[in-house]
């Protein structure tokens, strides 16, 4: 019985989240269609809402678990967010299972879509309610973990924004790094305004003091590691040098205290 | 006649007694100076090890045994893969580099190798940024390495036991499995019957990865019909302070698996090490005892059978001095003789049987030389002194009595 409701709700899920007539019917019997996976996805992006992605396999007490947390808290994030359930072993299937790589992580899995297609949090095998909020984050984390999910550098540039013009200026040692052939490709430029309060938390992670006066320049790399933070201006030259100290010594800038961090070079 | 013709003709008179004394103290020697030589080089080899290593953790089936860590993957059995997405995604600091691996046998041009699979870092770095937000809070650069965009050296492979990226096509060979194959970079070789071009020979290690074929991790799965599994994951250069909890971390995470640290292996090369300078020091014991009463019974003997003549040497004039630095100068080439030749001999078993026995590089270590003829100098001089003195307090008249 409890099974079944479960299959119904994941049907009503993706009903309600997709907004379109996704039918959860038995993979041998379902027609060649496209993947109700992706279709949700450029649903909530284009909503600008989060999506809840939900991997499973096979119906066991995990899942189940999981599922029960998940589907009442989507009750209370109302129109913030939106779920799907996608069975991981169905050839519909194969593209989102596929572009995630869920074929080889351990599932039941929720994976937490921002609009802009960044994953903001992943949860494999068991989750509970509040773990579930800490996936919504502020713009610019999202924007910083969608390049770094795409393996880019990111230059984060937290300066106020004028009280006249709504456009950042952009440093031109930060502008020239970006322009560089080098880096061009793997580099991009998020700003954030150490006044907007949504971004409060990412500077608390980053430790970046937001009542500095002018601006701080935060370098991240892949998959976030903070590899150099300049307060005031800052040159192409500086971020070069501390992305090459950051290659050369994996303890760069670490705090890992005596007896030494990773191999001996 | 001097004193040492004296000495010289003296040695050469009871030849097989001498010979006697000669092996009991030269092969001590011999086995004291060849478990110290290979002792000293295996601990070289371990320390070196956990340098080169860093704070290094391993990932393995619960079944698996320890011995050596560059062949923990080459056991047999497997863990899931989704363990990698597990420890990727996990929350846990320190789990920056990740090298999972997949080995199976294969054959080539009739010489067997080992084809292992790896996961570069590229496919599950994203994953790692699944963690959300809280991941720049994590502590800052710790063991984590930067890769350059352009600037993928494949050959640090051999250094930093993780890559960037690799393609599906591309292999990258051990520097004994090049040369034995003659191959060398952009050559093409044909594994378990898929085209591959080698992408780079890897520098000499001196372990096993000299012998291995390096494949993507998935390309491996499908040559192997393994399906989505690993032998093991290492998880390179965290910290020390880090590792320490890591261990129990990762245990509670996937609580079907083996968690150790390259400490946890070292470890027990140490134990071995440990028991090896014991056993020198147990054979330094026995040949004291052994050796020493050797010596002793045999300048008692001597002395008792040479009594005539040293009565007659000590009518013609000879005073107790000299009777006692006879038998003393007899010792002291009987001691260098005996530790000389037993480094010598000592020397040769380690640097042959070295490699064999410990797997390791065994050289000469000539700052042994002076403490195996000290031991065995002062062992033979310590056991001849009462029978040298006996000799040298003989009354001459008594001596002649008998006859």
């Amino acid at each position: 019985m409890t099974r079944t409701l479960l299959s119904l709700g994941m049907v009503a899920a993706a009903l309600s989240a997709t907004g379109a007539a996704f039918a959860q019917s038995p993979p041998g019997l379902r027609p060649a269609a496209a993947s109700k996976g992706m279709a949700a996805i450029e649903h909530a992006a284009a909503g600008g809402k989060y999506l809840f992605v939900f991997f499973w396999r096979e119906q066991n007490p995990q899942t189940d678990a999981m599922w029960n947390v998940l589907q009442p808290a989507m009750g209370k994030f109302g129109a913030a967010a939106e779920l799907v359930a996608v069975h991981v072993t169905d050839p519909a299937e194969k593209p989102i299972v596929t572009r995630f790589g869920v074929d080889r992580s351990p599932v039941p899995l929720v994976l937490a879509l921002a609009p802009n297609g960044a994953i903001t949090k992943a949860f494999p095998l068991k989750l509970d309610e509040k773990q579930l909020s800490q996936a919504f984050v502020s713009r610019g984390t999202a924007e910083c973990l969608r390049a770094l999910q795409a393996r880019k550098l990111v230059l984060l540039c937290v300066q106020s924004r004028s009280a006249y013009v709504r456009q950042v200026s952009i440093q031109p040692g930060v502008a020239d790094f970006a322009a560089d052939a080098r880096f061009a490709p793997a580099t991009e430029i998020v700003s954030v305004d150490p006044a907007d309060p949504a971004e409060a938390s990412l500077l608390r992670d980053l430790q970046v003091d937001p009542g500095a006066v002018g601006p701080t320049t935060v370098l991240l790399a892949p998959p976030g590691s903070v590899v150099g933070k300049f307060v005031g201006a800052v040159s192409k030259e500086q971020l070069v040098a501390a992305l090459q100290a950051a290659q050369s010594n994996p303890c760069a800038g670490g705090k890992c205290g005596p007896g030494g961090c990773g191999p001996k070079r | 006649m001097k004193l040492q013709t004296l000495v010289l003709r003296e040695i050469f008179e009871r030849k097989s007694q001498l010979l006697t004394s000669f092996l009991a103290i030269l092969l001590g020697i011999t086995v004291i100076v060849s478990i110290k030589n290979i002792t000293y080089y295996s601990e070289k080899a371990v320390a070196r090890e956990m340098d080169s290593l860093g704070a290094n953790v391993l990932v393995l089936p619960k079944s698996a045994t320890l011995q050596d860590y560059y062949a923990a993957d080459m056991q047999g059995e497997t863990i899931p893969e989704e363990y990698v997405t597990q420890l990727a995604m996990s929350d846990l600091a320190g789990l920056d580099n990740l090298s999972p691996k997949l080995s199976v046998p294969v054959e080539l041009q009739g010489k067997t190798f080992t084809l292992t699979g790896i996961l570069p870092k590229s496919e599950f770095q994203a994953k790692a940024a699944w963690s959300g937000a809280g991941i720049f809070s994590r502590p800052i650069g710790c063991g984590a390495s930067v890769g350059m965009m352009g600037s993928d050296d494949k050959k640090t492979l051999a250094r930093k036991r993780v890559i960037e990226t690799l393609e599906d096509n591309e292999v990258l060979l051990g520097a004994d499995v090049a040369a034995k194959l003659g191959l060398k970079e952009a050559d093409r070789l044909e594994v378990l019957g898929r085209p591959f071009q080698v992408t780079a020979v890897l520098p000499q290690t001196g372990t096993v990865d000299d012998s291995r074929v390096f494949a993507h991790l998935h390309v491996v799965q499908d040559l192997s019909n393994q399906g989505p599994v690993i032998n093991a994951i290492e998880v390179i250069g965290c910290c020390q302070e880090i590792s320490k909890g890591l261990v129990e971390k990762i245990n509670r995470l996937l609580p079907d698996a083996k968690v150790v640290t390259i400490t946890q292996i070292a470890d027990a090369q140490i134990k071995i090490n440990r028991m090896m300078s014991n056993l020198s020091l147990m054979f330094l014991v026995i040949i004291v005892f052994v050796g020493g009463a050797s010596i002793a019974n045999y300048m008692y003997a001597n002395v008792f059978e040479r009594r005539r003549e040293i009565g007659t040497l000590m009518a013609l004039g000879a005073g107790s001095g000299l009777v006692l630095r006879i038998f003393l100068l007899k010792a002291l080439i009987l001691g260098a003789a005996g530790g000389g030749g037993g480094y010598v001999l000592g020397t040769v078993l380690a640097v042959v049987l070295g490699p064999k026995l410990a797997g390791v590089l065994v050289l000469p270590m000539p700052v042994l030389a002076l403490p195996a003829v000290g031991i065995s100098v002062a062992l033979a001089l310590a056991a001849s002194y009462f029978p040298a003195r006996r000799a040298a307090r003989l009354d001459p008249c008594a001596t002649f009595q008998e006859v």
